[in-house]
């Protein structure tokens, strides 16, 4: 089986409208439980995490069908809403050689991290259609 | 009512509207059942997740459903409960969810820090997963 993480990662990290807004700073497997050691927002800077959910194949089983929850993570809630809305226009309706398309599921809620740090992030939705096949 | 046609001696009664309702009928019913289950099997989740403390979130769950059905008056309210440590920790219950038009059935589960549950680790998506493995035909999961 493919690797649906570095499928996505690899694609995000070629918009580089969204890594305008974050870098490289692109987690896969990651939520606000599991980020790397010492990131903060305001220290290290704006990112986003994404994990799968959940999800299953079509009835070929050659199509990955993962639906998959982002976090974009920023020192405000209005930059965080900046990244919700870049990987939107990444991702929505898209198409290409890392996955055969995807759409939003959940359009974007504010969130905080619980306390103590209390970042403020977007939780967002979108199913992935991916083939099942190295790119 | 039914429609009555006659024809060569042979009277026909179509049943149309009767049949309709009662499909309709089995049909809200039917997708009650699943929301239970999802919710149920969302419970086993979360025990399997370890996301127990208080126990407050695991009993929060509740379905709406066309067909009538609502176990939201049966949940716990907000107040203080007991963690696992012993130490007191203060929860709440978010406002019952409307069943947006078009939708047969919700599952919710009221605790109002349930977000951060699921976004961690996903055990109402999951139980949606699970079930729609067991029945036919499609619904929508979000």
């Amino acid at each position: 089986m493919i690797d649906p993480f570095l499928n996505i990662k690899n694609y995000l990290l070629t918009v580089i409208p969204l890594t305008d807004l974050v870098g490289d700073r692109i987690y896969p497997a990651t939520t606000h439980l599991n980020l790397p050691a010492g990131y903060s927002p305001v220290g290290v800077g704006s990112a986003v995490a994404f994990n799968i959910r959940g999800g299953g194949t079509d009835y070929t089983s050659i199509i990955l069908e993962p639906s998959v929850q982002f976090q974009s993570f920023a020192a405000t809630e209005k930059f965080a809403y900046d990244i919700d809305r870049a990987l939107h226009d990444a991702l929505q309706d898209k198409k290409n050689k890392f996955f055969k398309v995807c759409r939003r599921e959940v359009l974007g809620t504010l969130l905080y991290t619980p306390p103590p740090t209390l970042w403020p992030y977007v939780l967002s939705f979108f199913e992935f259609r991916i083939s099942n096949v190295e790119v | 009512m039914a429609r009555t046609f006659k024809a060569d001696g042979i009277e026909i009664n179509f049943f149309t509207e009767e049949v309709i309702l009662a499909v309709d009928k089995v049909v809200s019913d039917g997708l009650a059942e699943v929301a239970l289950e999802i919710q149920g099997q969302a419970v086993l989740n979360i025990r399997s997740n370890n996301q127990i403390d208080t126990g407050f979130m695991m009993n929060s769950g509740y379905v709406l459903a066309n067909n009538g059905t609502d176990t939201y008056s049966h949940l716990q309210t907000h107040g203080v409960y007991s963690g696992k440590s012993g130490d007191s920790q203060w929860r709440e219950l978010a406002d019952r969810a409307d069943l947006p038009d078009g939708v047969e059935a919700l599952v919710a589960f009221g605790a109002n820090y349930a977000i951060y549950q699921e976004a961690a680790k996903p055990f109402l998506f999951k139980a949606a997963n699970q079930v729609s493995g067991k029945v036919d035909g499609k619904f929508e999961v979000l």
